[in-house]
């Protein structure tokens, strides 16, 4: 093939972009009928793209059930809606005394126009409890197909006939709450609380306000909202919050305080969680969720793998990411790399931090975080882009961090760009900056003694669901 | 970015969390193909494109609105597969289906439709073809995208396609002719 047909072919691979030039479509052409070899190489290309389009087709719908799976934030909200709004039927449970037909759970599968259908004809109003339940139901599955519109009108559907089918009192209690998981559902938290702030002032002594109040923090812990969250789920624990498990409410209340900046607090929180009555699986959860408060934001390592070790000794089957860490504790370069982390994190003195472990530890994850952390690349830039601004930021640090920004380079452009030329360049300019551990270390890979990118401790890579 | 997606984003841009959804089932499959060019297996794949959608939603301020928002978002998802395999050391990255290799050709080939020798053929292409040729022709990147996402030139692209290419002509020929 000679550099014509070669140059022909790769035009012909850009084509259906309809980037080409009018005059690059005309030689194409030309070529083409001249050439029987690229003839039949556009022919076995449009076959191929064909037969591999049609392969995508069969994988992407496989993919399907991944908008059911997807861990939304809206999803949780309209979830935790929907408790709420199965509250609000409790209203009008007893009230009614016509048979309650079952309700069929509508087809997840099924297109979503049958959704729509699904919420006009079992919704009509002044329908009764089942109604509410169908609607509840038919929320769901518009949610589960990320439609959450249509999951906010089902909602709002429902308060309509929950107003409509309960005597006065119960009916306006009935319709605040159901109001306020249409609000939620749609993103505005301040109407839900405007809602439930009525709700109470209505009746205050309601044994659903507790759940309701609870109910209200976790709309505003999904939308960022910690303080109010805290304060409600403080509200709702004196209010009282059963049915709730009391743990769980509790567990609740120390995240709130953490993402609120309440460390201590939180801590508290915590502690009184894991202490709970019947507390079980939510006490754990609490140890854990003490664990890693005490690993990140408090700095304390010690304390945090003195629970930990309390759990394992309980027999609790830990989370893989707190296993390893108890694993890699036991070495004792990796334990001197994390507490020189998380002593960063809490001192706010992560420069000088960052600088002893590039020296002590240039290998370890913790010290790649800390870096990562203090001079952000950011991860969404082109690998290329994301290696040029690690050579302009090594030609502004200190030589110990220059040193590592080639590093770092260097293993982006090994791993991710499979450029081993130019990463044995970038290794070499890290070694000659560095005459310690860091430089050794680069030494090693320039030459290929090394494999980039694959140190044990890389390998542990624990710190990312700890932060 | 073509009329309804502008639309979806904006609306995005305004808070409606529903129009990220949309967004995100507009591009699934392409986040899908980029996270399984790089991803050990499908299913390692499908966990990327959830974690993906995490760490997508919400972040719309890092999008600095350069090229199109399907490769920001494969970006994303491949580069967050390729976290995985690193975080597991599994790096350099075997080849999903590679063990139709050792089957030997004939055993490999007996009782598979077309489209399953084809998509064997894809798999048994080196990393970069491979990624290259399941961004372009499976996640139906235009080559100016493939290219943003996997932070090469568009000269790049065109000729590691072409290499790709001519191989699979080559193994589908030998397939049929065998």
């Amino acid at each position: 093939m000679d550099e014509a047909c070669r140059e022909i072919r790769e035009d012909l691979i850009e084509k259906p972009d309809g980037t080409l030039s009018a005059e690059k479509e005309r030689r194409i052409e030309g070529h083409i009928e001249r050439c029987a070899e690229c003839r039949a190489f556009a022919a076995d290309l449009t076959g191929l793209a064909g037969a591999m389009s049609a392969l995508a087709r069969r994988e992407e719908k496989d993919l399907a059930p991944l908008a059911a799976r997807r861990p939304s934030l809206a999803r949780r909200l309209v979830l935790a809606a929907g408790i709420l709004v199965l509250a609000a039927a409790a209203f009008t449970a007893g009230r009614t005394t016509a048979p309650r037909p079952p309700v069929p759970e509508p087809d997840p599968t099924e297109e979503p126009p049958v959704v729509t259908q699904v919420v006009e004809i079992r919704i009509p109003a002044g329908s009764d409890t089942p109604a509410l339940l169908a609607g509840l139901q038919a929320a769901r599955t518009a949610l589960a197909r990320g439609d959450e519109a249509l999951a906010g009108e089902c909602l709002d559907q429902v308060a309509r006939v929950a107003a409509g089918s309960a005597p006065e009192k119960e009916a306006r209690g009935a319709a605040l709450l159901a109001g306020a998981s249409a609000e939620a559902a749609a993103g505005r938290t301040a109407g839900a609380r405007s809602r439930v702030q009525e709700f109470r002032s209505a009746d205050p002594a309601s044994p659903a306000l507790g759940p309701t109040l609870a109910w209200l923090a976790e709309v505003e812990a999904g939308a960022g909202e910690w303080d109010q969250s805290a304060r409600h789920l403080a509200d709702a624990l004196a209010a009282g919050v059963a049915p709730l498990p009391e743990g769980t409410v509790r567990l609740a209340f120390g995240g709130a305080l953490e993402k609120a900046g309440r460390v201590e607090k939180a801590r508290e929180a915590y502690l009184d969680a894991s202490r709970a009555p019947g507390a079980g699986r939510w006490g754990t959860e609490a140890r854990l969720a003490l664990a890693r408060l005490d690993l990140g934001r408090r700095g304390d390592l010690a304390e945090a793998e003195r629970t930990l070790r309390e759990l394992e000794a309980a027999g609790v089957a830990l989370p893989p990411e707190l296993e390893r860490l108890l694993l890699v504790l036991q070495d004792p370069g990796e334990r001197e790399a994390l507490q020189a982390y998380v002593l960063a994190q809490r001192e706010g003195a992560a420069e000088y931090y960052l600088d002893l472990l590039v020296r002590e530890h240039p290998e370890s994850e913790a010290t790649r975080r800390l870096f990562a952390k203090l001079h952000p690349i950011e991860e969404e830039r082109p690998v290329r882009a994301r290696v040029e601004r690690l050579g302009e930021l090594a030609s502004r640090l200190p030589p110990a961090l220059a040193a590592y920004s080639w590093l770092v380079a260097g293993d982006l452009l090994a791993v991710d760009l499979e450029d081993r030329a130019a990463a044995k360049i970038a290794y070499e300019k890290a070694a000659r900056l560095s005459t310690g551990r860091l430089g050794r270390l680069a030494l090693a890979l320039s030459r290929g003694e090394r494999e980039p990118g694959s140190t044990s401790a890389r390998e542990a890579c624990i710190l990312a669901s700890l932060e | 970015m073509d009329e309804a997606e502008s639309e979806l984003f904006r609306r995005w841009r305004a808070g409606d969390r529903s129009a990220f959804g949309r967004l995100f089932s507009l591009h699934a499959n392409a986040m899908y193909q980029s996270a399984l060019s790089v991803a050990g297996s499908s299913e390692e794949a499908r966990d990327v494109v959830q974690e993906t959608y995490v760490r997508l939603a919400g972040r719309l301020a890092d999008w600095r609105g350069e090229g199109s928002l399907v490769a920001w978002f494969a970006t994303v998802s491949r580069r967050l597969a390729i976290d995985r395999r690193r975080r597991k050391g599994a790096l350099p990255l075997p080849a999903e289906g590679a063990s139709s290799r050792d089957e030997g050709p004939e055993a490999a080939a007996a009782g598979l439709e077309e489209g399953e020798i084809l998509r064997r053929a894809v798999d048994a292409l080196p990393p970069l073809q491979r990624e290259t040729v399941r961004l372009r022709y499976f996640a139906g990147l235009s080559l100016a995208e493939v290219a943003a996402v996997r932070g090469t030139a568009l000269g790049t692209v065109k000729a590691t396609l072409h290499q790709a290419i001519e191989k699979l002509r080559r193994e589908m020929g030998d397939q049929s002719n065998g």
